[in-house]
């Protein structure tokens, strides 16, 4: 994993990197104001990313919308003096996933990193979740296509022909199953529906 | 009239001094586990800069500036105290300098900024400046008089002083003198 690390001053630059030099992160990067960060995010593309927000040239709050566009997944941890409330919800509210105040000690650093690298959900894990529901989508619309032309193709009982021995009658649990499947419900109510093995 | 005698007093109410003294307080007792001694604030016209003076531009519902000035071995006291590593490397003067510096304007900007938690966000400040500008006189941008808190931290002395005024009251100042 990669870390951008975005403060004014060098002295909080150093206390993060100290932190964290030699753990997870394979590369550690730094800049001093939000213009610069946004210029190495985009070579960089990291993981992680601690932000301060009252910086020269362009603020925490501007860099952090810049890179969220360019890499949605990005874990923000914003670091700032400014202690109020709609700060704190503000930076929430644009993508970040963890806000920390100064001066913050190093356990307290340590725990909201671990935080929003636990809880890190990739993009590309999104993404592929959207493609299976839209594939599932798909295969469920022609099943229940299927289905219906299956069942307009059954003749009636006067319409068998002489000799025609009517199969048994379908269970239960299948016919629930069949239900599910149109309806849509989840793969492990049907699971609960299936017959039991014998012991 | 002297320059004094044009000076109202401050219009700086006792929470906001309350919130200030918590907020040094609080960089000093968090930053280093020494809990730092923040002495009765008191008005004043005139003060000297001391080594270091971290200063930061306040606007919004408030407007004037927030300055800490601090001398050298404190500053030199508490970046070693953070950073014990900066012993074995070999960091040349010009470097210290540079940190010195850095610290100075970083303490300004977090006890500034902390006190919007009581302020709100409608208390605007600036990014830090630091100068170094030992025993010259310090000149107050505003109409009132400075409050200046003495802070005592681990055997050394620093000064943070706030020369703030109500922006409202600024305005109907403003108006009034315009109108008579």
């Amino acid at each position: 994993m990669k870390l951008l690390i975005v403060d004014d001053s060098a002295m909080i630059r150093r206390s993060i990197n100290t932190a964290y030099k030699g753990s997870l992160f394979t590369q550690i990067e730094t800049a001093a104001d939000g213009l610069l960060a946004v210029t190495i995010f985009k070579q960089l593309l990291p993981d992680v990313v601690t932000l301060d927000i009252t910086m020269p040239h362009m603020d925490g709050l501007a860099a952090m919308s810049q890179m969220l566009e360019i890499k949605p997944d990005t874990a923000i941890l914003v670091i700032s003096a400014l202690a109020d409330h709609h700060t704190a919800i503000e930076s929430l509210a644009r993508g970040a996933h963890q806000f920390i105040c100064k001066p913050f000690t190093a356990e307290e650093l340590r725990e909201a990193l671990d935080d929003i690298i636990k809880n890190r959900v990739p993009a590309t894990v999104e993404k592929q979740d959207t493609e299976v529901d839209a594939e599932l989508k798909k295969t469920m619309a022609q099943l229940t296509t299927a289905s219906t032309q299956v069942t307009q193709k059954v003749p009636s009982p006067e319409e068998y022909p002489s000799g025609y021995v009517q199969p048994p009658a379908v269970p239960e649990a299948a016919k629930a199953a069949f239900d599910a499947v149109k309806s849509q419900r989840p793969l492990t109510e049907l699971h609960s529906l299936s017959p039991k093995p014998k012991a | 009239m002297s320059e004094n005698e044009n000076k109202s007093a401050t219009g700086i109410d006792e929470d906001t001094i309350r919130f200030f003294v918590w907020s040094v307080w609080n960089f000093f007792q968090s930053s280093t586990g020494i809990e730092p001694e923040v002495g009765t604030p008191y008005l004043f016209d005139s003060f000297d800069h001391d080594d270091y003076t971290g200063i930061i531009g306040v606007s919004g519902n408030q407007r004037g500036a927030v300055y800490f000035t601090m001398c050298r071995e404190l500053l030199d006291s508490i970046i070693s105290k953070n950073f014990p590593e900066l012993e074995k490397e070999e960091c040349s003067e010009e470097q210290y300098e540079e940190m010195r510096n850095d610290y100075a304007g970083e303490m300004t900007n977090i006890v500034s900024g902390n006190v919007r938690n009581y302020l709100g966000e409608q208390f605007l400040i600036s990014v830090p400046v630091v100068v170094t500008a030992k025993d010259t006189a310090m000149r107050m941008t505003q109409s009132t008089h400075g409050i200046i808190f003495p802070v005592t931290w681990n055997g050394f002395r620093c000064h943070l002083i706030l020369s703030l005024e109500n922006n409202a009251q600024t305005n109907e100042h403003d108006i009034l003198e315009r109108v008579l």
